[in-house]
C-alpha cells in the first residue's frame, strides 16, 4: 500500500470548458482559499501562504460541503457561484480533517438564492455510472467527467495521513481542483471527489455519503467530536486450521484474533489479547475481518465508523472456551503524539535560554521531512506511543530548535531528542515544563535527553535573564505559546 | 590521452630503473606475495543460505617458515586462498592460522617452495613526521607496483570491527590509498603494513610494534590479548557542564557517556565520571595527551600497551569529587555480548520449524538493510540493539530471539505475514534463547504453545506437535539444506 502515494487533488490551475446542464450543476460552487501553516520546528513564525482552489456545494441549511484540504489553514475564502461575477466571502463552520470533509458559511445569505441543496443517496453499487462534477485544474466553468464505481473499501485518507474510512474508488476522471465536487447519480450525491492514487491509471476516490452522513450528524449539536474505535490490534489467525483448533472456536463461527488492547481506549482492560472478536453489533466477523452489510463485504471496523462518539458497540467475544458479551463505548484515539497532519493547528512551544521546546507531534515531523529523519529514540516513541502502558506524560516535548548563544552553547547534539525531565523529575507536557522551568531553583537546571546518558546543564539564573536578549537578537515574537 | 600516454611511459621507466636498483625490492623480490582470496558470506536474512562466492586480492608477507602476514579483512570468510610464487603455473593453497580482528592481522599457514626469503620484522618503526613512505605490491603477474605518501601524523583509531584503538601513521597525498596489506617502508626500513582507513588521499599504515605486540616472529606464536576500553568517552568542552563540575579549562578531562559490561574500567567507572589524568598522562577535554613525538593523541590507544591484568591509576570528577581511582586492564570478549557482532563473519544462528525462521538477533542482521541500515532496518530492532549494546550474556538470557520470517506452507496460513519480531517469553515466561525455545517445541508432550511477541507481548500461539510434523516437507519444497544452526 505504502509504495503508491495518495494525493489530495485540490489547487492551481488552467480552464476547462463547461459540460452537462443538469439541474444540481447549479449548487456546485468554486472555493478560491488562501491559506498559510504554522512552522512546527520554529514554532513562533507562520510559512509563507498559498493560495488553491477547489470545488464545492449546497447542502441543507445553507451550508457549503467540501473538502476540509481545500481550506486547511485558510486565512481567507471567496466562493463564486456559476453564471455570476462576484465573488462571496465563506468562512469555515467545521473541518473534519480526519475525514477530509468541511462545512463552510457565507456571511451575504444572497448568495444562496436560487440555489437548491443537493441530497444525499446511499453508497452505490459498483459498476454503476457516476459523474464528477468540478474545476479541476481551476476555471471558473464547471467540469464533468464519467465513469463507474469501481470498488468500495476502508482506505486512508492522505489529509490527515493517520485515518482510514470507507472510500468509493472510481475511474471518472478526478484531478487537481475537483477536490470537495459531488459525485452524483440519479441527481443524488454518493461521493465528494477528493484523491487519487499516483502510479496508477485512473483511480480516484470519492468519501461517500455514509461518512458524509456521519459527520453531518456529528456536528448537529453544534460541536465536531470526530470517529470513535475500540482501540485494538488484532491479526486473522484464524484463517489458520490449527489455530482455529487451538483455540476450541465452533464450526460455523469465526472472527479476529485480539492480540492487543490499547490503553486510554474503551477495550482496555475489558478485551483481551487471544480473545477472538466473533460480532459487533449482531454482524457476524469472518476470519478476515469482514462482515456483511447490505449485501456488501466491508471491514468490520464500517459498524463503528456509522456510530457516533460516546454510543457503545456491542462486542461478542471467544474467550477460552466460552462467548462472552462486552459493550463497549466508543472513543477517539488518545493521541500523546498526535500522528494528524496538524491542520489548523498553531504550535505550542516555550523558548528558555534559547531553548526552543515543543511537544513532539506529526507537524514536527513533517517540518523535519517525515519520520524517518528523527533519530531513533523519537522514532521509536512516535511509532510505540499506543501500546506504552507505564507513559505517565500527556504529551512528549522535543528540543526543536536552539537559537544559538553563548548560555546554551553545547546544546546541538540534544537538538530533536525528547526532554525526559528536569533535575530528575519527570516531564509530562509542554505546560509543566514550563512550570518546572519557572520553578527551578538552580543555580544549575539538568535536562536529561532520552537515549543520553549525561544530562544537558544550563545556569537557571542566566537562562531566565538572557532570553529576551536572544528572542530579540533573532526577532522572535514571544518566548512562548499554550 | 597523449599526456597519459607520456605520464605512463615516464612511471613505467621509473619502474624499470628502481627494479634495478632498490634494495627493498630486492628484499621483497619473494617475500611479498600476492594472495586471491575466494570467499562467501552468509546471509543473516535467510541465515540457511550463502551468498555468491567472490574473489578478492590483497598482499601477504612471508614472516616465518611456510607463514604469511596479511590482513584480517582480506581472509574473512575466505573459502580457499590463493598464492603463486615465482611463476609456478598451480597456485598453493594457504589456511588462515589466526585472524586478530582487533588489529586487524591475520597469520596464513601453507607449504612454500624453497628459497622463499622470510623478511624479518623490525621490532621499532622510527618515524619522524614528514618522512616520505612507500608501499610495495605485486600484480597478478607478478609485477612489482610502488606508491608513494608523506607521513604527516599519527592517528589514535578504532578501526572498523575492532574493540581496540590503536595508533596509525597516516600518509597524506598517497599517490594509491591501498589497504590491502602492502608493506610500507620508510628510509628503506619496514615500518609496518597498509590497511584501509577509508579516505581518497590518505594512505594509513599499522606499525610494526603493534604486529609485534600480537606475534612472535618468525614462530608464528601468539601474545596474549592487550587491554581494551570497556567504556566510552565524550570530548567535555560544554562550558555550563564544567562549570557545574567545577572545573577550569585549564584541567582539561573527558567525560566519559557509556560502560560496557566488559573491558578495562567497566567496573571501576561511571557514566558522567570526568577523566583528567590516566596513568599519570594529563588529558585535555577531548580525551587527548602530549605524546612526546607525534603531538595530541587520543588516550584511548594507552590501553594496546597494557598487559591483561595490570593496574592503571586513572583520576577523575566524580559528582563534584576528584578522586584517584586503580582500573585493572581487561579485554574484551566478542563471545560474552548478548547480541553478537560476528566480526569474523561467523553466520547466525536459527532453526525452522513448521516453516517459521527462529534466529538470533546481531549486528550483521541489522546491517543487512544496507548502508542506510541505521535509519533503514525496523526500529523496533535499532532501539532494542541501542538499549541493549555492551550488555553481556546471562544464563537467564542466552541471546535474543526473533521470529525472522514464515516459509508459506498450508499448516501456517493466516501467519505467513509475520517476521522480523523479537519474541520476549514463551508459555509466560522469560525466553532465554534458541536452544530453551526448541526444547520446548521439541518436548513431544508440549501442543500449545504461547509465545509474546515485541512490541507490547503480542500473542503468537503455535502447536508444537503440527509444526513437527511439516518440517520435511519444507526442507525438501525450499530446497534448505541444514534447518538448524545452533
Amino acid at each position: 500500500m505504502r509504495q503508491y502515494l495518495m494525493i489530495c487533488v485540490s489547487l492551481l490551475g488552467c480552464l476547462l470548458p463547461l459540460q452537462g446542464n443538469e439541474l444540481h450543476e447549479a449548487s456546485v460552487v468554486l472555493i478560491e482559499c488562501t491559506s498559510q501553516r504554522w512552522n512546527f520546528k520554529e514554532p513562533w513564525k507562520p510559512h509563507r501562504f498559498r493560495k488553491g482552489s477547489g470545488t464545492g456545494f449546497v447542502i441543507q441549511g445553507n451550508r457549503i460541503l467540501t473538502n476540509a484540504h481545500v481550506v486547511a489553514n485558510a486565512r481567507y475564502i471567496e466562493i463564486t457561484r456559476i453564471g455570476d461575477d462576484q465573488k462571496y466571502v465563506a468562512l469555515v463552520k467545521f473541518a473534519a480533517h480526519d475525514c477530509d470533509l468541511a462545512i463552510l458559511e457565507v456571511e451575504d445569505s444572497s448568495f444562496f438564492e436560487g440555489m437548491e441543496a443537493l441530497e444525499m443517496a446511499p453508497l452505490p453499487k459498483v459498476n454503476s455510472v457516476v459523474t464528477t462534477h468540478g474545476f479541476p485544474m481551476g476555471g471558473t466553468h464547471l467540469s464533468v467527467t464519467r465513469g463507474v464505481v469501481s470498488r468500495i473499501q476502508m482506505r486512508g485518507y492522505s489529509h490527515s495521513g493517520a485515518d482510514s474510512h470507507l472510500v468509493v474508488q472510481t475511474d471518472s476522471a478526478i484531478n487537481p481542483g475537483n477536490s470537495g465536487g459531488p459525485v452524483i447519480q440519479d441527481g443524488k450525491v454518493v461521493g465528494v471527489a477528493f484523491q487519487v492514487l499516483r502510479q496508477a491509471d485512473n483511480i480516484g476516490y470519492l468519501i461517500p455519503s455514509t461518512v458524509v452522513e456521519h459527520v453531518l450528524e456529528d456536528v448537529e449539536d453544534g460541536r465536531l467530536d470526530g470517529f470513535g474505535e475500540m482501540g485494538v490490534q488484532y491479526r486473522y489467525d484464524l484463517q489458520n486450521p490449527i489455530i482455529r483448533s487451538l483455540l476450541e472456536v465452533p464450526e460455523g463461527r469465526g472472527g479476529v484474533l485480539i492480540t492487543r488492547a490499547f490503553p486510554r481506549m474503551p477495550s482496555y482492560g475489558k478485551i483481551q489479547p487471544l480473545d477472538v472478536l466473533m460480532s459487533i453489533n449482531t454482524y457476524e466477523i469472518s476470519d478476515d475481518g469482514k462482515v456483511k452489510i447490505d449485501g456488501r463485504d466491508l471491514s468490520y471496523a464500517e459498524v463503528m465508523e456509522r456510530e457516533q462518539i460516546g454510543t457503545a458497540v456491542h462486542v461478542e467475544v471467544w474467550r477460552e472456551g466460552k462467548l462472552v458479551k462486552l459493550d463497549l463505548p466508543l472513543k477517539e484515539w488518545n493521541m500523546i503524539i498526535d500522528h494528524r497532519r496538524p491542520h489548523d493547528k498553531i504550535p505550542k512551544y516555550v523558548i528558555w535560554g534559547g531553548l526552543c521546546f515543543t511537544p513532539l507531534s506529526r507537524g514536527y515531523l513533517d517540518e523535519l521531512g517525515g519520520v524517518k529523519k528523527a533519530p531513533l529514540t523519537v522514532r521509536h516513541a512516535y511509532e510505540d506511543v499506543y501500546g506504552n502502558e507505564d507513559l505517565r506524560a500527556d504529551e512528549l516535548v522535543v528540543l526543536s530548535t536552539r537559537l544559538p548563544h553563548e548560555i546554551n552553547q553545547g546544546s546541538d547534539k540534544v537538538i530533536g531528542l525528547i526532554l525526559e525531565s528536569v533535575d530528575g523529575e519527570e516531564v509530562l507536557s509542554l505546560s509543566d515544563l514550563r512550570k518546572k522551568l519557572a520553578d527551578a531553583k538552580g543555580p544549575y537546571a539538568k535536562l536529561s535527553f532520552k537515549g543520553k546518558d549525561i544530562p544537558y546543564v544550563m545556569k537557571v539564573a542566566e537562562a531566565t535573564a538572557k532570553n529576551d536578549e536572544i528572542l530579540a537578537q533573532y526577532r522572535v515574537p514571544s518566548g512562548g505559546r499554550e | 590521452m597523449k599526456l597519459l600516454l607520456l605520464l605512463c611511459l615516464v612511471m613505467g621507466g621509473t619502474h624499470l630503473r628502481a627494479k634495478e636498483t632498490d634494495p627493498v625490492r630486492k628484499l621483497l623480490r619473494s617475500s611479498l606475495v600476492r594472495l586471491t582470496i575466494h570467499g562467501q558470506s552468509p546471509s543473516y536474512y535467510s541465515p540457511w543460505k550463502w551468498a555468491n562466492p567472490k574473489k578478492r586480492s590483497g598482499q601477504g608477507l612471508v614472516v616465518g617458515e611456510n607463514l604469511v602476514l596479511t590482513l584480517s579483512s582480506l581472509v574473512r570468510n575466505s573459502t580457499q586462498i590463493e598464492v603463486r610464487l615465482n611463476a609456478e603455473p598451480t597456485p598453493r593453497i594457504l589456511k588462515v592460522l589466526h585472524a586478530d580482528l582487533d588489529r586487524g592481522l591475520a597469520l596464513l599457514q601453507g607449504e612454500l617452495p624453497p628459497g622463499v626469503e622470510v623478511i624479518e620484522l623490525p621490532k621499532v618503526s622510527n618515524i619522524k613526521l614528514g618522512d616520505k613512505a612507500r608501499s610495495y605490491w605485486k600484480t597478478d603477474r607478478g609485477r612489482f607496483m610502488e606508491g608513494h605518501a608523506t607521513l604527516d601524523h599519527v592517528d589514535a583509531v578504532i578501526a572498523d570491527g575492532s574493540y581496540q584503538c590503536l595508533l596509525w601513521y597516516e600518509g597524506s597525498n598517497a599517490s594509491v590509498q591501498g589497504g590491502y596489506g602492502e608493506p610500507v617502508f620508510c628510509e628503506g626500513n619496514l615500518i609496518g603494513i597498509s590497511v584501509k582507513n577509508g579516505q581518497g588521499s590518505e594512505m594509513s599504515v599499522l606499525p610494526v610494534e603493534e604486529i609485534h605486540r600480537r606475534y612472535e616472529f618468525p614462530s608464528g606464536r601468539m601474545k596474549p590479548d592487550s587491554a581494551m576500553a570497556g567504556f566510552v568517552f565524550n570530548p567535555c568542552t560544554q562550558k555550563n557542564f564544567r562549570d557545574y563540575n567545577q572545573l577550569k579549562d585549564e584541567d582539561g578531562g573527558c567525560v566519559v557517556t557509556s560502560i560496557l559490561g566488559q573491558g578495562s574500567g567497566a567496573e571501576e567507572l561511571k557514566v558522567g565520571d570526568i577523566i583528567l589524568e590516566f596513568d599519570g598522562r594529563k588529558l585535555d577535554a577531548w580525551g587527548r595527551y602530549e605524546h612526546p613525538k607525534f603531538g595530541s593523541l587520543s588516550f584511548e590507544h594507552l590501553f594496546s600497551e597494557k598487559k591483561l591484568g595490570d593496574s592503571v591509576e586513572v583520576t577523575l570528577v566524580r559528582e563534584g569529587e576528584r578522586k584517584t581511582l586503580s582500573i585493572r586492564m581487561a579485554s574484551i570478549s566478542e563471545d560474552r555480548w548478548l547480541l553478537p557482532e560476528y566480526r569474523g563473519g561467523q553466520p547466525g544462528r536459527f532453526f525452522i520449524r513448521g516453516g517459521y525462521v527462529f534466529q538470533n538477533l546481531s549486528l550483521p542482521y541489522l546491517m543487512a538493510w544496507g548502508r542506510d541500515w541505521t535509519t533503514k532496518a525496523p526500529d523496533d530492532l535499532l532501539v532494542l540493539f541501542n538499549d541493549e549494546k555492551g550488555l553481556l550474556k546471562q544464563p537467564e538470557r542466552e541471546e535474543v530471539v526473533m521470529l525472522g520470517q514464515v516459509l508459506a506452507h498450508a499448516s501456517n496460513r493466516g501467519l505467513q505475514h509475520l517476521g522480523r519480531k523479537v519474541i520476549d517469553t514463551i508459555n509466560n515466561e522469560p525466553l532465554r534463547g534458541l536452544k530453551h525455545l526448541k526444547e520446548v517445541l521439541d518436548d513431544p508432550k508440549q501442543k500449545r504453545v504461547l509465545l509474546g511477541l515485541r512490541p507490547g507481548n503480542v500473542p503468537l500461539l503455535l502447536d508444537a506437535s503440527e509444526m513437527r510434523k511439516v518440517d520435511k516437507e519444507i526442507e525438501e519444497s525450499y530446497g534448505i539444506d541444514t534447518m538448524e544452526r545452533l
